[in-house]
């Protein structure tokens, strides 16, 4: 196999690599239609604005150090609130998750050159930075969005024309994450190679085409949401001013039919990486590989069921959160059948404990905790004293922060070699997990405390009771802050020194280790063939080459598999 | 380590967290002042027990198994584990346990939630009004004699506090003409939003007396963080009242009637004081801007704060003995022109007449600080 992957080009392909010149640079950099280059993008600019999100952070941190201390005025400290949220989930994690790691593995996971429509996919990308442009903006022009992520009306009709950027931002975002769904749903549906029947999927795609599905399916109805607030702004027209007829929860009905599901966009693809990692590292199939795939369309078609249970303190009909809190509670089940197969695909492992099974395992962790607070919030009652407190801020950074965050990175250690062709430094990476897993903790887990004694969420100022465990959760967040350096230290030191990266560093089987580190330009010089499954560490790596060639045994038609068979390309 | 002795060492950590949740007593850390309070804290410990049975299985194998199955040193790099794709009757197990807990834990918060929204006849009724940045609560079982001011209350409010009756079923009308507020005292574990052009309300029976915060628990805008009321349940019996120091030794009903004659002009205007008269009218209606927040620049904590004056009108906002030149009588005046454009209390309720007269009489006897 060492033979024909050498054939290979290098990075970006002797296409593009003529060109000289800064237009070249650009050319073959940024309006590359090659899914790699663009996914790659993706990461790198979803990463600045996950330093700037978090500088935010920091700063309302340093603010919130001390009751009664200003380091910033209400406002100002209201502009951070609403842009680090805002940033953190359309220009950091979803952008990441999907655009990132769904661009650059997808496509090769499932022996595919590329996605379905190239040119689509690079204008979805290049939709991506106007849109956070739009967003900070606001900072430059007299006042950023100041009404929180949620943007609730009438509060958002009332600031400043930074809410109009913001608008502008999430539909641009909006926009560039439709056109991406349809590109990877059609991409996995027609672009599976020979033998990649469904059942043979990596979890990774499963969890990318769920994705995808409600991706398209709920964003028009914020795009709609967003659309009318842009009208009643600008224009004036009342669809949510109650004085004229407008009504002020049609806002949070479009917002959380959308906002909701994309709690499971951002999670669902990262789980489909921790299904990728887990396994492998363990040395032995995951556990219950089709109790996983069910559960990630379980949750992905209850996702549009539970959308009201962020309203239980809005007065909707007490009948109607009865069932919204049905709904929300079955929900616990198929997550919960995710996180009990991953703990017990480590079974009777080999285990090898590097940083990409370190984040993983650290994922499941937090994530579990943030899965038990969410079925707590799901119980109306208890909703009615956690809702808009700080334990809903622990909530909700244990699920994105300990789930989506860990899953970027523990994806971001597992794929460095094959996105750069470089080694990360172990040692480093390590500590990298632990003051990042210590000091998540730190910051977070005291949340659920103060929020329960009765701080509410979205204050610049408190209680000076709170006084202490405030300050304790500022210096942890420098700490967690300060961990992401130690990453950004490693990657620079191993663009530049790292030891090489051969194709299969981590002994995977599926496809895109098949192939070189980084791969070039069209990805696999013959159509790789699928027999067995993705997870399969007793049967050699996947058969790579050309059909005719193939031994005995090998071919699609030999294996009796289950689900289509029908040559793909 | 074997099996069976994890297993042991993650029972026995089970059980001294679940004694541990049980005989964790919440309300003294935050006291349970409504009816729903100690239920809604049952059903958390509840969960809170059923959680440690969770977060212990999850962490304990992750620990297990990565101590017990981790790749030592002497084995070669490409050891695979053994050959396992699932087992169904543990999955079903895994699946089921969850989903019958679920269904008792839905079943439990259902009968709780089905008490919370209850109704009960011949309740205390309060009308919150939730504005940017304060609350006004107003009793309708205190009217107020009719006023020649359209505008004037009719029954008894009060603005940056709240009383409430101890022992009594009381509901809450939840009203905001701005933005959304959420109605939340923390010692009663139950929060309602104040949505504009969208009536609400909130039911619970006060259980015991003392001094509470009323926080606005939805971001509402610049001051979110300062939109507080001091909330009050008031003894019922007069030997209770006056053993407590809450009410100022007063029983609800006390407090209520002294209101209703001080807001409809009852007592004398012979000689008007600032600390005992205007304070307290400060203090009731115009605490929540201009004393928590100074908003404008004026503070009416304080006398100093009168003579300053704010930004918006500098200057003092009383001249002694003119109380037609003063910006504090102009301001609460029922008809225009009013300095800087609009009546205050901004956007209501505003003063009684009676209040109006007060102020009127102090100005006129000199404004002293007295």
């Amino acid at each position: 196999m060492a033979a024909t992957v050498a054939g290979l080009e290098g990075h970006h392909g002797s296409a593009h690599a003529k060109q000289g010149g800064a237009w070249g640079w650009v050319r073959t950099h940024i309006l590359s239609t090659d899914h790699k280059v663009i996914g790659i993008n993706y990461m790198i600019t979803a990463f600045i604005f996950f330093i700037i999100a978090g500088l935010l952070a920091e700063f309302m941190r340093l603010d919130l150090a001390q009751p009664g201390s200003k380091f910033v005025s209400p406002d100002v400290y209201n502009e951070f609130s609403t842009v680090h949220g805002s940033a953190m989930i359309f220009l950091f994690t979803i952008p990441m998750l999907v655009g990132g790691f769904g661009n650059f593995v997808m496509p090769l996971q499932i022996g595919a050159g590329d996605v379905a429509f190239p040119r689509l996919n690079l204008l979805s990308y290049l939709l991506f930075p106007p849109a956070g442009i739009l967003l900070l903006l606001g900072f430059a022009t007299g006042g950023a969005a100041q009404a929180g992520w949620t943007s609730y009306p009438p509060i958002a009709l009332q600031g400043p024309s930074g809410q109009t950027l913001w608008l502008l931002a999430v539909i641009v975002a909006g926009v560039s994450s439709t056109l991406a769904a349809v590109n990877f749903m059609v991409t996995i549906v027609n672009m599976r190679t020979t033998g990649l029947t469904w059942f043979k999927l990596p979890l990774f795609v499963w969890a990318l085409f769920v994705t995808s599905l409600l991706t398209l399916i709920v964003t028009p109805a914020l795009a709609g949401g967003l659309s009318s607030m842009l009208v009643e702004r600008l224009i004036g027209v009342p669809f949510f001013d109650w004085r004229r007829g407008g009504n002020v929860l049609l806002w949070q009905h479009m917002f959380w039919f959308y906002s909701h599901p994309a709690v499971y966009i951002m999670i669902l693809p990262g789980m489909g990486l921790i299904s990728e990692i887990i396994p492998v590292f363990s040395r032995k199939p995951i556990f219950g590989y089709k109790a996983i795939a069910y559960s990630t369309i379980a949750i992905g078609l209850l996702a549009f069921l539970v959308w009201a249970h962020h309203m239980f303190t809005s007065g909707v009909q007490p009948w109607l959160e009865v069932y919204f809190m049905i709904a929300t509670m079955i929900i616990a089940v198929p997550t919960g059948i995710k996180v009990f197969s991953w703990v017990a695909t480590l079974f009777e492992g080999k285990l090898r404990l590097d940083s990409p099974l370190l984040f993983a395992l650290g994922f499941v962790s937090v994530f579990t905790l943030g899965g038990i607070t969410g079925i707590m919030l799901a119980s109306v009652p208890v909703d009615l004293h956690e809702h808009g407190t700080y334990f809903l801020v622990a909530h909700l950074h244990y699920v994105l922060f300990g789930g989506s965050v860990f899953a970027i990175f523990a994806g971001l250690y597992y794929y460095w070699p094959k996105m750069t062709g470089r080694m990360l430094d172990e040692r480093l990476s390590r500590l990298h997990f632990w003051l990042m897993y210590v000091s998540f903790n730190a910051t977070f887990f005291p949340m659920h405390i103060i929020g329960l004694l009765g701080m509410p969420r979205r204050v610049a100022d408190y209680d000076p009771q709170f006084g202490p465990w405030n300050l304790f959760i500022t210096l942890a967040a420098f700490v967690l802050g300060a961990s992401f350096l130690v990453f950004m230290y490693n990657a620079a030191w191993s663009l530049v020194r790292g030891e090489r990266a051969p194709a299969n560093p981590w002994g995977a089987r599926t496809l895109e280790w098949a192939t070189n580190s980084p791969p070039g330009h069209g990805n696999f010089v013959e159509t790789p063939v699928v027999v067995h499954g993705p997870y399969d560490f007793t049967k050699p790596a996947q058969y790579y080459g050309p059909l005719s060639e193939a031994p005995a045994g090998w071919r699609p038609e030999d294996n009796s598999s289950e689900g289509d068979t029908d040559e793909r390309h | 380590m074997s099996f069976a002795r994890v297993a042991t060492i993650m029972v026995v950590v089970f059980l001294l967290s679940a004694v541990a949740i049980v005989a964790w007593p919440i309300a003294q850390s935050l006291p349970e002042a409504s009816d729903h309070a100690a239920a809604i804290d049952f059903l958390f410990k509840f969960m809170l027990v059923a959680s440690a049975a969770v977060f212990i299985i999850v962490q304990g194998f992750i620990l297990y198994f990565v101590f017990r199955y981790r790749r030592r040193a002497d084995e070669p790099a490409d050891a695979l584990g053994t050959n396992i794709h699932g087992n169904t009757r543990l999955e079903l197990v895994w699946s089921a346990i969850p989903a019958i807990f679920l269904v008792i834990l839905t079943a439990m918060s259902w009968k709780v939630y089905t008490d919370i929204v209850a109704d009960h006849s011949g309740s205390y009724i309060i009308n919150a009004h939730a504005f940017q940045y304060g609350w006004t609560c107003s009793h309708p079982d205190y009217p107020l004699p009719k006023s020649s001011d359209p505008a004037a209350p009719t029954m008894v409010s009060e603005t940056a506090t709240c009383h409430m009756p101890e022992g009594r079923y009381v509901t809450v009308n939840l009203h905001s003409e701005d933005v959304i507020h959420s109605f939340w005292v923390p010692e009663f574990r139950v929060k309602q939003d104040a949505v504009p052009g969208y009536p609400t309300r909130m039911h619970f029976k006060t259980t015991q007396i003392g001094h509470y915060r009323l926080i606005c628990a939805e971001f509402c805008g610049v001051a979110h963080s300062e939109m507080y009321a001091q909330l009050y349940i008031c003894p019922t019996s007069v030997a209770q009242a006056r053993a407590s120091a809450f009410c100022d030794h007063k029983t609800f009903d006390e407090w209520a009637r002294d209101q209703q004659k001080q807001q409809s002009g009852g007592g004398s205007l012979a000689n008007v004081s600032f600390k005992t008269d205007i304070e307290s009218l400060f203090g009731a209606h115009c605490a929540a801007c201009h004393v928590q927040n100074k908003l404008g620049g004026l503070n009416l904590g304080n006398y100093q704060g009168l003579v300053q004056g704010g930004a918006v009108l500098p200057g003092s906002v009383i001249k002694p003995g003119k109380h037609a030149q003063s910006y504090l009588w102009q301001i609460v005046q029922p008809k225009a022109p009013w300095p800087a454009g609009a009546r205050m209390p901004l956007g209501g309720p505003y003063l009684a007449p009676a209040d109006i007269a007060k102020i009127q009489a102090w100005i006129d006897q000199g404004a002293k600080d007295n």
